[in-house]
């Protein structure tokens, strides 16, 4: 590492700016300087230690220096003392005074005495070392001791001379006992102190010294340990920044020596984490990519995904992929990423040709191809023009499909270097993606221009037939009308011979007219283009037409016909003028193939597998079939066989045909016969075709319902694998009106969608047999199903995905059901058509009920204002016609409770009453009610009337009008 | 001159009967194959028109009989059908047919064929 280290005060590190890898701008960045570093740390734990320790070692050094030397110069004068005392005891005794004077005078000269006094027993002062004479200090100080020890004590006078107190360590001595006097030897304290104070001063010194090697030391010490640490701490910052190549270096064996080998452990760990981490993000943009490439065919959104992920796994500026054009061998950018507006708009216009930049060089040499700095490379305006960009450094990687050159992928980046082994190999791999998403869109153009083709070839095809069967019909229709003006004027003019062969022509002319519409029809259902038009109609009434149709048939092979069908067989929902063909066309046979004999028609209803069904049988005692005639039955063209044809008539296509239609409603014809003994014939329709009902059924894992059709568009398919899940959705899709089929799974879920062909779907994600995503892209890549819209339910997020795939949209659970609904609605559009009737006569009720049944309404009955709102609780009406006078609970008090609750509160309500109402009457309908209406005479006109009012768009026909129903 | 009409759709028998009488021909009608072909020798007509669509016997290989047997094999025969697709006419030539026409007929046209066949025939 090269950082400058200085050492400011108190051991700071500041670092001069880090040299280092080349990374973005951001990572400049000071080493914090550490408040209190560890160099201050140990100064002041030296100086904790040592200066108390100092202090007290030194004051102990000079104490105890203070003290010896008290107690040697104290000694020293208690000898001197005591030898003056005994040498001078002669003298005293003697008096002898000059010579006392003399001896004191000989001990004054011995260092640090300060004085020596001598008194006799009478205390009087015989001789002193003191010039002039004695301070008065002394005098004032000196105590006669009647004792005999000796009698040390320190005392302080005032110097005569300086002024300055002097210290004295006094020792007084008796002589003899104190018989003769004492002696008393001063011993000059200042000596001591000047002694004390030099070993002091000298003390101090010595630890100042050793303090300030200390701190040398200690600064020695703290560097080497701060060295490292500040290294671990600079390579730290290094990996918090994200730059993982730098090791710390293992310099001691101690515990740093283990901080930096843990260190260096972690960060090689880390390295294989950010690398695994790495790995996932690149696959993660790998999958996505992938799943781009497969799931959608914009050729666009694709090649934009994966340059996208280019740039940013390669840690790149922008990127662009390139198409080349073969035709113009030009190379035609597709998709940008990070790219200024000028650059698009620079290279939109730019003709890049195979060899010129980086682009055609790499598709030239079919390989990658880098410019590591831009400054380098050859001048010219490209590379101008992107040096002004900002751009660096560019690497091109060839789109190559078997070797052929069909585009390129460039990154471009802000900063000079070669890019890395680890980012060709990236973009060598969203290259062969980028080059399969190419493909798809041109194999998806092909096949849409294809469907386009073949689109327009049916369409040829259907125009044809419906030319066709005008061209063919006009001249037949020319042939038929004047043949029976001829018939009618040789009936006129009475020209018998002529009736003949006019009828031949008029029969030949009808059997080909019939023909003609026969072929249609199957052609039509060949196609798929054949409509149902489904509505409500009294079944026994078109009984009795077929019936009477074919009575003439009947009179002529002398056949009975027998009917027979409860009274209350009632209505049935499906296409009457299909039911009605078939019929016909199994009466007609019927009549057709017996001679004297029955024909029975029996008709009932009957509930099985959960559904009502209609059935209506047609037996004859006829010719019958042989088992071989039955297997060919219902092919096209063929009758029993082909001379039948010829003998009995008809067109042999009959059959076909209604079969086909019965089919197309959800049922089916069979037959029964016995050859020479006759044969039944039975039609078998649900009773309400075109709707799917919710049944128990569903329950147990789902049977699939019978087809429904194109009608049953009305349903709203419930695909999840939760049973729960599905009851619950069911059950409130039901209280707002939707009829709901529930499927439970995905396989379930696409077998029931391709059946049923739904209104809608909603559709779970996270299901186990087959998830969400693959039953999304079945539905959308089936041509019959791609139009139904998918509502996306499911916990997880993934929105565009959803979009991407297709689904009209995504709800995140749990579901906000108001905003559920709210899309069913706007998917299945129109105003609902569910109406309750609130009444306790049975004719009105009827009557109503059978009006808005023929206008396609679905109708719920109830007895009474309980019964009303028992129904409302089952599902949610549109609209309610009420009566007022009722039993159990009326009118009035039905309002009540129904506008009680808020979800039933703006339910429209139309009353229709015999009561005459009173003001109060009104005045309490009044809020609640859309409109009153008395019942008299037209009431059902204008009830429908008020009910299209009220509901607009509600009401499709006035009553009265038949359904004309699509026949082409 | 006697024409054999072998045909079972009866609008056509009566059509083109009525309108060879009134041509002048005495015609004969058989309404199967295997009636054709009894009929041929038995009444030795003088030509047999023969629909090639027939019940029990079709029509070539009543055509194929009858130009096998000694006793019919110079009555010429000139087959009818409705089928009007390539590879008729040869199948009806290979079975032995001197002639083709096509339903629906034209008078003429197959006239013009009969009197080519038997040109000396004499109407009534």
């Amino acid at each position: 590492m090269d950082a400058d280290h200085r050492l400011g005060r108190r051991g700071e590190s500041v670092k001069a700016g880090e040299p280092g890898i080349v990374t973005t701008a951001s990572d400049r960045v000071r080493t914090a300087r550490p408040r209190f570093g560890l160099l201050a740390k140990i100064i002041l734990f030296l100086a904790a230690v040592l200066i108390p320790l100092g202090a007290i070692t030194w004051t102990l050094s000079v104490e105890t220096l203070k003290r010896s030397m008290t107690e040697e110069f104290t000694s020293k004068g208690a000898a001197i003392a005591n030898s003056l005392a005994s040498s001078g005891v002669d003298l005293i005794v003697t008096r002898d005074a000059s010579t006392v004077q003399a001896l004191v005078d000989q001990y004054v000269a011995i260092s640090g005495v300060a004085y020596v006094m001598v008194y006799d027993h009478e205390q009087t002062l015989v001789a002193h070392t003191f010039s002039p004479r004695v301070p008065r200090g002394i005098i004032d100080k000196h105590l006669i001791t009647g004792g005999v020890a000796q009698q040390v004590r320190e005392i302080q006078y005032p110097d005569p001379v300086t002024g300055a107190e002097k210290h004295i360590i006094d020792v007084g001595v008796p002589m003899l006992g104190g018989h003769l006097g004492t002696v008393r030897v001063g011993m000059n304290k200042a000596i001591i102190s000047a002694a004390s104070a030099k070993a002091g001063s000298f003390l101090l010194l010595a630890f100042g010294g050793v303090a300030v090697v200390a701190v040398l030391a200690a600064v020695v010490f703290a560097r080497r340990v701060t060295k490292p640490i500040a290294h671990l701490v600079s390579v730290a910052e290094r990996v918090g920044q994200g730059d993982l190549s730098e090791l710390v270096p293992v310099t001691a064996r101690d515990e740093i020596g283990q901080l930096a080998t843990t260190f260096n452990e972690a960060v090689v760990r880390l390295r294989s984490l950010v690398q695994t981490e790495a790995d996932r993000d690149q696959l993660r943009a790998l999958g996505e990519v992938g799943q781009a490439v497969s799931s959608t065919l914009d050729l666009e959104t694709v090649l934009l995904t994966i340059i996208t992920h280019a740039v940013r796994l390669s840690k790149a500026d922008e990127g662009t992929i390139y198409e080349y054009d073969e035709t113009a061998e030009v190379f035609v950018a597709r998709a940008n990423f990070g790219v200024s507006d000028t650059m698009v708009k620079y290279l939109h216009e730019s003709r890049i040709r195979l060899g010129e930049t980086s682009v055609g060089m790499c598709a030239v040499r079919r390989a990658p191809f880098q410019i590591p700095d831009m400054e380098q490379a050859e001048d010219d305006r490209l590379r101008n023009f992107l040096l002004s960009e900002g751009i660096r450094s560019v690497i091109a990687v060839p789109l190559l499909r078997e070797d052929r050159v069909i585009g390129a992928l460039v990154i471009r980046r802000k900063t000079a270097g070669e890019f890395p082994d680890s980012v060709v190999t990236l973009l060598h791999t969203f290259a062969g993606q980028s080059v399969l998403a190419i493909q798809n869109a041109q194999l998806f153009k092909e096949i849409q221009a294809k469907g386009e083709q073949l689109e327009s070839a049916s369409q040829l095809k259907s125009q044809f037939l419906a030319n066709m069967s005008h061209e063919l019909r006009t001249p037949l229709n020319a042939i038929i009308s004047i043949t029976e003006m001829l018939e009618e004027d040789a009936r006129d003019l009475k020209r018998e011979e002529e009736y003949e062969p006019l009828e031949r022509v008029l029969r030949a002319a009808r059997h080909l007219l019939a023909l003609i519409n026969d072929i249609l029809d199957l052609s039509k259902i060949e196609a798929g283009k054949m409509d149902i038009h489904t509505e409500s109609f009294a079944i026994a009434p078109l009984i009795e037409d077929v019936v009477q149709t074919v009575n003439p048939m009947s009179v002529k092979n002398g056949n009975q016909v027998v009917v027979n069908y409860p009274a209350d067989i009632g209505m049935m929902r499906a296409d009457q003028t299909r039911i009605r063909q078939a019929l016909l066309n199994l009466a007609s046979n019927a009549n057709r193939f017996t001679e004297r004999g029955t024909v029975a028609i029996d008709a009932k209803r009957a509930i099985e597998e959960g559904r009502e069904w209609v059935t209506i049988a047609v037996t004859d005692t006829g010719i019958g079939l042989t088992p071989e005639q039955m297997g060919r039955l219902f092919q096209d063209f063929v009758q029993a066989d082909a001379s039948t044809t010829r003998k009995y008539g008809g067109t042999g296509l009959g059959l076909a045909i209604s079969r086909r239609f019965c089919q197309m409603m959800g049922g089916d014809i069979t037959v029964e016969s016995e050859h020479g003994r006759g044969s039944t014939f039975t039609i078998r329709v649900p009773s309400e075709t075109g709707v799917a009902q919710p049944v128990a059924t569903a329950r147990d894992g789902g049977r699939p319902r019978p087809s429904a059709l194109m009608s049953a568009g009305s349903a709203i398919l419930v695909i999840d694998d939760d049973q729960e899940v599905l009851d619950l959705t069911e059950r409130f899709l039901t209280r707002e009106g939707f009829p709901v089929v529930t499927a439970r799974g995905g396989h379930q879920g696409l077998r029931l969608a391709r059946e049923l062909h739904p209104a809608a779907i909603t559709l779970d994600v996270m299901m186990a047999d087959l998830d969400g995503w693959t039953v999304l892209a079945a539905i959308k890549g089936d041509p019959e199903l791609a139009d139904i819209p998918v509502i996306l339910m499911t916990i997880v997020d993934e929105k565009n995905r959803g979009y991407s795939l297709g689904a009209t949209e995504y709800m995140v659970k749990p579901v906000d059901r108001g905003r559920l609904i709210h899309v069913l609605r706007d998917i299945c559009g129109a105003v609902g058509r569910h109406a309750l009737i609130v009444d306790d006569d049975d004719m009105m009720r009827r009557g109503i009920r059978l009006a808005l049944l023929q206008d396609g309404w679905e109708v719920v009955e109830a007895e009474n204002g309980l019964m009303a709102l028992e129904r409302l609780a089952e599902a949610r009406p549109d609209i309610i016609v009420l009566d007022l006078l009722m039993p159990e609970m009326d009118g009035f008090e039905f309002l009540v409770e129904m506008r009680g609750r808020a979800e039933w509160r703006d339910i429209p309500v139309l009353v229709l009453t015999a009561k005459d109402l009173t003001a109060e009457d009104r005045s309490r309908l009044n809020s609640d009610v859309e409109r009153v209406l008395q019942k008299g005479a037209s009431e059902l006109d204008e009830l429908l009337q008020e009910i299209g009012r009220i509901l607009p768009g509600s009401i499709e026909r006035g009553r009265g009008q038949k359904s004309t129903g699509k026949t082409e | 001159m006697k024409i054999l009409y072998v045909e079972d759709n009866d609008d056509n028998i009566y059509a083109l009967e009525t309108r060879l009488k009134r041509a002048g021909f005495t015609v004969m009608i058989a309404r199967d194959g295997a009636q054709g072909v009894d009929m041929a020798s038995a009444e030795q007509p003088d030509l047999i028109l023969m629909d090639l669509s027939l019940p029990v016997l079709d029509g070539w290989q009543a055509t194929r009989r009858i130009k096998a047997a000694a006793a019919t094999q110079h009555i010429p025969v000139i087959a009818l059908t409705a089928n009007a697709m390539a590879g008729d006419r040869e199948k009806a030539m290979a079975a032995g047919c001197d002639d083709f026409d096509t339903k629906p007929l034209e008078l003429p046209r197959l006239l013009g064929k009969i009197r080519a066949l038997v040109p000396d025939g004499r109407t009534q």
